[in-house]
């Protein structure tokens, strides 16, 4: 399974990369920003798309919106990761068209299996 | 003498002596992630302090200081680090409520800003003790490099 990290601190990207391919066995492509991880995105086909709430040039809301509206993309699952996710928060991003959200901090041991129930969960949704 | 014909079964003396396992190149990883991170916690903790005393000469425009406590938060506990984690996720809820306009017709308390300084000074000292640092040392420290940095997760990952 592949997938996409697109988060601006470098902290999170090493650790989440370090989790998801050694404990999950994932193939992991790493973006530092929006614009750089829809283009990943784009030669990649991820299976799914971890992507940062709160980025400088880029939000997570404005990213997902645009990557629902590119051509080839579109149709790549978005989990959001955030460090500030209440319940209403939570359930705006769901709104919005994100397949789920993960909290900040995550566990590093348990993010794939996270990652993995996330996508099963949409996967087995009527 | 006594002979044996076949090697005892190994009891609980034995595995002791085999010591423990190796780790595994994960744990490895992790580890060694874990110590970068924890060196570079002292001066990420003076950014965030001098952030925060800039905010509080600025009259509170936190936004840089905000940022700064908002990525501690998000990333000190993956890197197991998880009671300096909330300090910091503590600090930024603080100080967007610091920098939140206030609404119309209301005044603000100067007093009660000030209480919300002071606690917001008091989460860093005391995240300089999680750190290891002796409370007061990161501000007086003037580079980042000239602190200690063996440092010790508080959650333990495997």
């Amino acid at each position: 399974m592949s997938v996409l990290i697109i988060d601006d601190e470098a902290d999170i990207r090493l650790i989440a990369q370090l989790s998801l391919e050694a404990v999950g066995g994932f193939q992991v492509h790493l973006a530092s920003s929006a614009v750089d991880g829809m283009l990943l995105a784009q030669e990649h086909r991820p299976e799914v798309i971890l992507l940062d709430m709160m980025m400088p040039e880029m939000d997570g809301l404005s990213a997902l919106a645009e990557i629902r509206r590119t051509v080839g993309i579109s149709d790549i699952p978005v989990v959001f990761m955030t460090a500030r996710a209440q319940r209403h928060e939570i359930e705006h991003y769901l709104q919005m068209g994100a397949l789920g959200v993960i909290q900040k901090p995550f566990d590093p041991m348990t993010l794939a299996t996270d990652v993995r129930r996330i996508l099963l969960g949409a996967a087995n949704s009527p | 003498m006594t002979t044996l014909s076949k090697p005892p079964k190994a009891g609980p003396i034995d595995s002791l002596a085999a010591g423990p396992r190796e780790p595994t190149a994960y744990e490895v990883a992790l580890a060694s992630l874990q110590a970068a991170y924890a060196a570079s916690l002292p001066g990420r903790l003076f950014e965030l302090a001098s952030a925060v005393a800039a905010a509080k000469r600025d009259g509170g425009r936190a936004a840089i200081a905000i940022h700064l406590a908002h990525r501690l938060r998000g990333s000190a506990g993956a890197y197991g680090f998880v009671r300096f984690g909330e300090k910091a996720g503590r600090i930024e809820d603080l100080l967007i409520a610091l920098d939140a306009p206030l609404p119309k017709g209301q005044c603000e308390s100067p007093v009660k800003r000030e209480l919300v300084w002071l606690e917001i000074a008091s989460l860093i000292a005391y995240s300089e003790t999680l750190i290891g640092l002796p409370a007061q040392q990161v501000e007086r420290s003037a580079r980042p490099s000239d602190v200690p940095t063996q440092v010790i997760p508080d959650r333990k990952t495997r």
